[in-house]
């Protein structure tokens, strides 16, 4: 077997879930590959850290009051999101851990996020980053999670660039300029009209809307 | 998913222009293929085989395998940086899962009844029949469907989207990519794109939420006559034409662009519209016996 084909059985070889008699040809694959080793010590490194996670968290009773204070605090110093974008680019070293944390909290989220979109109707299950926040406030701090989440899932996608056609790299860059141009107008609508929670609705689904994009082009880029 | 992806890799056939491989898999087995470039047809039987015939490049090797409840395919090209064309048709349990991936090879299912999981880069996606789910998901190829899935779940980025049928839980979102529903009947339904275009023509249940979002992509909303129907409609700075009844559009509540709430019949499924600049048409049409 191939490295490519390799890399596609590697979560099955770090779960455990591939037989017997496949795992040895990917392990010696494995032993004498340095980026399938890395992609192996960086999965099981995802799923010892999934496995620390408790399957629940209930929130603190004082929750809502400092999640207020700190909204207060937030607006009074926030700086513009592309200045934060920025400040980001400044500090790749930051940029770089903080996508490996997101990127493996990432995996989680967005599975919770894919399995809450497969309920059928009626179902009624916790929401993950699917709430329109009601106030510019409390949006400001989504912006920012959307913000960090697409960066890091950029990054991710600029690694894998170069296994997509270059034709397919291009059609994916215009899409993502649509959306940014989309966010960029609806943000200096918002400027403009900050009580409009119309706005801020459309402005979280242009976001949304990006994330997903980056989310699926770094899941297709992957392999399985 | 152990069981799924149970794998014993099946001999490959290596330098083989033609490929024929039978596997017995349950009628609600899963099977996964993965194919990078060609076509992958997939069609339902009422039989617990699978049938895979094809053909790959010289050099390319076929492995398969897998148990009653689960199997596995793929294509592994000889030339990684310049795979060569596989095209398969391969024949599966009417009421299997079904998961296909793919690069540049276009996907067709046919008489699939089972759930569907599709995924090409830029290759298109066309489905006929009436799959329990469906998810098919592309960057920038067209997805078509024919039928009525269930539950259906459909998302290109410049790729548009066609659904001629209807669905009780239909989620439908591009990015540029123009989406046309047309012909069947629905109950829950959001469809988003950013700039492209949107197309409605259906029967909505009375008791359903439909919502279409996007930012400059007009939006078109046909309803048959004896629609119970209650529509909000805003946008920031898109027109509203209204050719369902009387009401006009007013001022917006933020001070900027237009609304229209209005019923169609008595009321009953929520039609939610919203977009930043596209524009807005409801219109009734006469749906065909």
């Amino acid at each position: 077997m191939t490295h490519d084909v390799i890399r596609h059985l590697l979560d099955d070889y770090v779960t455990g879930d591939l037989p017997e008699d496949a795992r040895a040809p990917v392990a010696d694959h494995v032993a004498t590959c340095a980026a399938c080793s890395a992609e192996v010590d960086s999965l099981r490194r995802i799923l010892a850290r999934a496995s620390e996670l408790p399957a629940a968290i209930e929130p603190p009773a004082e929750a809502w009051s400092n999640i207020r204070e700190a909204i207060l605090r937030d607006e009074k110093a926030v700086a513009t999101p592309i200045d934060r974008v920025a400040m980001f680019r400044r500090r790749p070293m930051v940029m770089g851990a903080a996508a490996a944390i997101l990127v493996a909290v990432l995996s989680s989220t967005v599975t919770a996020i894919y399995l809450n979109s497969r309920q059928p109707s009626g179902v009624t299950t916790v929401r993950v980053a699917d709430a329109t926040p009601a106030t510019l406030a409390a949006f400001t701090i989504e912006e920012n999670n959307y913000l960090r989440t697409a960066a890091a899932l950029q990054d991710v996608l600029d690694q894998q660039e170069s296994v997509l056609a270059p034709e397919t790299v291009a059609q994916l860059k215009a899409s993502l300029r649509t959306i940014d141009e989309a966010i960029l107008e609806a943000r200096n609508a918002l400027a403009r009209d900050p009580s409009n929670k119309l706005l801020v609705e459309m402005l979280s689904a242009n976001y949304k809307q990006k994330v997903d994009l980056l989310r699926r082009s770094t899941e297709m880029t992957r392999g399985t | 998913m152990a069981a799924m992806l149970a794998f014993p890799l099946a001999s490959p056939l290596a330098a083989q222009k033609k490929i024929e491989r039978r596997m017995p898999l349950g009628m609600e087995g899963a099977f996964r293929v993965m194919n990078m470039v060609g076509s992958v047809v997939v069609h339902g039987w009422a039989k617990d085989t699978v049938l895979i015939r094809g053909t790959i490049g010289p050099g390319d090797q076929f492995y398969a395998g897998g148990g009653y409840t689960g199997a596995k395919m793929f294509i592994e090209s000889a030339d990684q940086r310049d795979p060569k064309p596989a095209n398969l048709e391969i024949w599966v349990p009417s009421r299997a899962r079904v998961w296909v991936k793919t690069a540049t090879a276009n996907i067709d299912v046919d008489g699939v009844e089972g759930g569907l999981d599709l995924y090409v880069v830029s290759g298109t996606v066309d489905v006929t029949g009436s799959p329990r789910e469906l998810n098919a998901e592309a960057i920038d190829g067209d997805i078509h469907v024919t039928g009525s899935p269930a539950w259906l779940r459909a998302k290109s980025a410049s790729g548009s989207i066609t659904l001629r049928g209807g669905s009780s839980d239909a989620g439908i979102s591009t990015v540029s990519g123009a989406v046309k529903v047309d012909g069947g009947s629905f109950e829950r339904t959001k469809i988003e794109t950013v700039t492209g275009n949107v197309s409605f023509a259906g029967q909505v249940d009375r008791s359903g939420t439909f919502d279409f979002d996007t930012h400059s992509g007009a939006i078109d909303i046909a309803i048959p006559d004896k629609t119970n129907a209650s529509f909000s409609v805003v946008t920031i700075a898109g027109s509203i034409a209204n050719n369902i009844n009387r009401a006009r559009p007013t001022a917006g509540r933020f001070g900027r662009g237009s609304e229209l709430t209005t019923d169609a019949g008595d009321g009953g499924a929520k039609v939610s519209v919203r977009t930043f600049k596209g524009s807005v048409t409801l219109r009734r049409t006469v749906v065909k016996p």
